[in-house]
């Protein structure tokens, strides 16, 4: 997922249509909005993105879950198998992203990409509600897919890269 | 707790599209079984969807509400047709299911009454609180004339009411949308085009070069399509210039961001005419072939040089003259836009006529970039009798004011204040939609008038603070569960949408069609209403079209051809402008026969004392004023507001991040809750920010009440535009109390 944040207004779309397409309980989220901004008035800059699960490569809730609840897909996609999550919470604590919380019916809860959309050739419901289209979605080992064009012709960034994770949300800049 | 494996699979068995997967889909994710259980689930659910358009606010984008096998709705998703939307609906319309699902909604109908001395609600019967308002309503009539009983009307609902109204003989009507929002750049646009903005906005911002944004801040008001077209319009590389004494989204987004000094935008827009003409860089070609009065302008703007400017506006000159550069090479794909919310200093109506001018300077009107040719279809009436002549309306009732080209709210409540002077006293209101309490400023004279008011009835879906005063309260359902007009819109192309009921009204409330039908009815004004069902209607009306009801359940939008010919102006086409004299008008003869400044003069407007900041409010992209604070849905994204102050400010005052504080404005009227602080560099350090529609003080809403503050209960000092009678709210100051002024009383 590419995310333009000199497009993103912040405005929570993404928010309330995640919650709405995945019954997230009502204080809960699996995306959110941060809001960023440096300098002094009026030499500023203010940066607002849209943040999730990042999905990595080397996914240390993956790696730290002790029922293999919490797992990768073939594509990439981390999912957590609610039936074999015991609700321990190592996975919250391991994510840097802080993007794992604890569903009220005791299993860990996070952005899915909307694999159920997914599989029927839809895009995730926060990519398909932005009114910014400041969201894109595609498959990055396909060179020639909109997502892996942007950021070869785009600056960006990714998030907490000291992490080492490997995730596979990129922000362009 | 224990994991219900049962309640996950429930929960967790999404996908609404309704599309069927293919089974080489089901293994496109490496053929986990736990997941192709849930897809196959989600497949094997069947979804309905229903075309509808939004009210959660006016810009009414077309949607499909989607319902689940037990008549749920799930989520509602964009008419990918609507060009209000273009298939994506924002935060607001997205959570309108929030709307429905609200617990705190009205329920049936109540009625005022007294127990024991204390007045207080009871409910009612709809057969007696509507006999009750039909009673009241001929009372009134008999004694007064059917002209002082006042409609306050917004959205959807209002229309209804009007037809009832007029069908009464009243047209004694107004909304705040007039005078408290964008009145005065209809004024503005007006005298200089000739013809009013409208809404949406005629603004071609997905091809313009240059966007010029003054104190209009898209982005953080979500109207949509605007929002996707400066999305669109940052991705064509165009250069955003935005206007604000704060740092807005969109002046984040902006290659140039003037911070200028409140108040003074006008001195900034006489300014930039003085360049582009000094400069000879307007555009010569356009201005000799469709604009009067320009050798008057010259002559006029010659005075406010940029060094003038910047000792007003602290805006370098040479970062004035760069912008106004830049425009001109823009130019005519260039947009100086006017604004929605324009009610700031009481001369607005003037500064939207310096925004009209400046645009005719660079010829953005009429061409690819600048604004288009709006066009609209106009919905055939459905047949009724003709409306009775009124004596006197909202137009008498505004009449001191020249250029009030639809009802002035103050004035109605003016009116209704009872004095010897007043030739047209009003004794009664019905108030849909609007939660007037909070949308009117000077709070204390509404109230005043309130009290005045011989029967009071509101329409709302909410216990608006409104709501509280009413003689009778009528619940009417939300737009999820009703018909209603079908929405004409003003586009590049015109377009109509419907709004099919998706679930059965909930609880006691009923659609604003009915209760208007029902009222009128006990009016013996039943001619007005032919009808059984307002289905009846809109089903005449769509075919009248060239439609069917039929069709449009199943398209939700229906898209038609232009008529009125090109979306511009072709090369050098003979265009005659809708002003009295033809042309764009630069000096407008008729505002100096009225005594008016034929063109725009800058006058210094009031600055805060020392230890006050000037309040300036704005729009979340997450709400719509007051009516959605208490939704559960747009709660749960933001559920206070915050005191945005500059870091400055902060020290001096020893103010934290988060700390509550209280405000006092100018005349001593104290803020009803406490604020937390934001300490944010994204404000100037004379003026502090908050988001508007918070601080309600309404106990029934429960998520709502006492969450922040509320800025229009701060507004107790109008600036009145002497054109229109809008009414500038943006001059008011407050100081900020760090100590509980209400501890040692009881609220």
């Amino acid at each position: 997922m590419v995310i333009d944040t000199l497009k993103c207004v912040g405005c929570s779309d993404c928010v309330v249509a995640c919650q709405t397409e995945n019954d997230v309980p009502i204080g809960y989220c699996r995306d959110w909005i941060v809001e960023t901004v440096s300098g002094t008035y009026p030499n500023l800059d203010l940066e607002l993105k849209s943040e999730r699960c990042n999905h990595c490569d080397n996914a240390p809730c993956v790696r730290c879950c002790p029922t293999g609840a919490s797992h990768s897909l073939p594509s990439g996609i981390v999912l957590v198998t609610a039936d074999e999550c015991i609700g321990c919470g190592a996975c919250i604590e391991s994510c840097p992203y802080d993007a794992r919380y604890q569903h009220p019916d005791g299993y860990v809860d996070k952005c899915t990409f909307c694999h159920h959309r997914l599989e029927k050739g839809q895009l995730p419901a926060c990519v398909s509600v932005c009114p910014t289209k400041c969201m894109y979605f595609g498959d990055l080992d396909n060179p020639n897919s909109e997502v892996s064009q942007l950021l070869k012709n785009r600056k960006y960034k990714t998030l907490a890269p000291e992490a080492g994770t490997n995730p596979h949300v990129f922000y362009l800049i | 707790m224990t994991t219900s494996r049962r309640k996950f699979i429930k929960i967790s068995a999404l996908g609404f599209g309704g599309l069927a997967a293919s089974t080489s889909a089901l293994s496109m994710f490496g053929g986990n079984s736990y997941l192709d259980e849930l897809v196959k689930q989600s497949v094997s659910k069947k979804f309905n969807r229903t075309a509808t358009y939004c009210e959660v606010c006016f810009w009414k984008c077309a949607g499909w509400a989607h319902t689940n096998e037990d008549g749920e709705i799930k989520k509602i998703i964009g008419n990918e047709n609507d060009p209000h939307c273009y298939g994506r609906l924002c935060p607001r319309g997205t959570g309108g299911v929030g709307m429905y699902n609200d617990e705190d909604r009205l329920k049936t109908p109540l009625i005022r009454t007294t127990v024991n001395g204390e007045e207080t609600f009871r409910k009612a019967s709809w057969e007696e609180a509507l006999d009750l308002i039909a009673t009241k309503f001929k009372g009134i009539k008999e004694t007064h004339g059917a002209e002082s009983i006042a409609l306050f009307k917004h959205g959807s609902p209002g229309s209804h009411l009007e037809h009832l109204f007029k069908a009464f003989g009243s047209d004694t009507i107004a909304e705040p949308a007039y005078a408290q929002c964008r009145g005065p750049r209809e004024t503005g646009f007006g005298l200089t085009f000739g013809s009013w903005v409208g809404s949406p906005e005629p603004t071609d911002i997905r091809d313009t070069k240059c966007l010029v944004l003054i104190g209009s801040h898209i982005g953080e008001n979500m109207h949509n399509s605007q929002v996707q077209e400066m999305s669109d319009a940052i991705d064509n590389g165009a250069t955003i210039i935005t206007v604000d004494p704060r740092l807005s989204t969109a002046a984040s987004k902006s290659e140039h961001w003037l911070a200028i000094k409140p108040a003074t935008d006008l001195a900034l827009l006489l300014s930039w005419m003085n360049v582009l003409i000094e400069e000879g860089i307007y555009n010569k070609k356009y201005v000799e072939q469709y604009a009067s009065g320009f050798d008057a302008l010259k002559e006029h703007v010659k005075q406010f040089t940029p060094e003038w400017a910047y000792g007003i506006t602290t805006i370098k000159p040479e970062e004035i003259r760069k912008t106004a550069r830049i425009m001109a090479a823009a130019a005519p794909s260039v947009i100086i836009h006017p604004g929605r919310h324009v009610t700031w200093y009481g001369d607005d109506a003037q500064r939207g006529r310096a925004v009209a001018m400046l645009n005719g300077l660079l010829g953005s009107w009429g061409n690819r970039g600048g604004f288009y040719f709006k066009e609209s279809l106009k919905v055939p009436k459905f047949p009724h009798p003709e409306y009775p002549e009124p004596k006197w309306g909202w137009r008498e009732i505004g009449e001191k004011y020249p250029y009030a080209e639809m009802g002035i709210t103050t004035e109605l409540v003016q009116a209704t204040i009872p004095s010897e002077d007043n030739e047209y006293p009003i004794k009664a209101w019905l108030v849909a939609g609007t939660n007037l309490v909070s949308t009117l400023p000077q709070r204390e004279k509404t109230l005043k008038a309130i009290d005045a008011v011989e029967f009071m009835v509101v329409v709302d879906t909410m216990p608006m603070e409104i709501t509280g005063y009413a003689d009778v309260v009528l619940p009417e359902c939300t737009y999820l569960e009703r018909y209603d007009e079908i929405r004409s819109a003003t586009n590049r192309t015109p377009s109509i949408a419907v709004r099919i009921p998706v679930v059965k009204p909930k609880y006691d409330s009923k659609p604003a069609w009915w209760i208007s039908k029902e009222i009128g009815e006990r009016l013996g004004l039943q001619d007005y209403f032919n009808y059984n069902d307002f289905e009846e209607v809109i089903e005449w009306q769509l075919k009248e079209l060239g439609t069917s009801l039929e069709e449009m359940k199943k398209i939700g939008v229906k898209v038609f051809d232009r008529k009125s010919g090109p979306l511009f102006l072709r090369e050098g086409e003979n265009y005659i402008f809708p002003t009295p004299s033809g042309k764009i008008e630069f000096y407008s003869h008729q505002l100096a026969e009225k005594g008016f400044d034929p063109m725009p003069v800058y006058t210094a407007h009031p600055e805060p004392e020392q230890g006050f900041y000037r309040l300036n409010y704005g729009r979340s992209p997450m709400h719509t004023f007051s009516r959605t604070i208490n939704n559960p849905n747009l709660s749960d994204l933001k559920d206070e507001n915050m005191l945005w102050v500059n870091p400055k400010v902060a020290r001096i005052l020893g103010l934290k991040k988060d700390q509550e504080v209280w405000l006092k404005n100018q005349d001593d009227i104290l803020s009803t809750f406490s604020i937390k602080v934001r300490v944010t560099e994204r404000v100037r350090w004379d003026s502090v920010y908050m988001y508007h529609g918070f601080g309600h003080n309404n106990k029934k809403l429960t998520r709502a009440f006492g969450k922040g503050a509320s800025d229009s209960e701060l507004i107790s000092k109008v600036a009145i535009d002497p054109l229109m009678g809008g009414t500038g709210l943006r001059g008011n100051f407050v100081s900020i109390l760090t100590e509980n002024p209400y501890k040692n009383t009881e609220i």
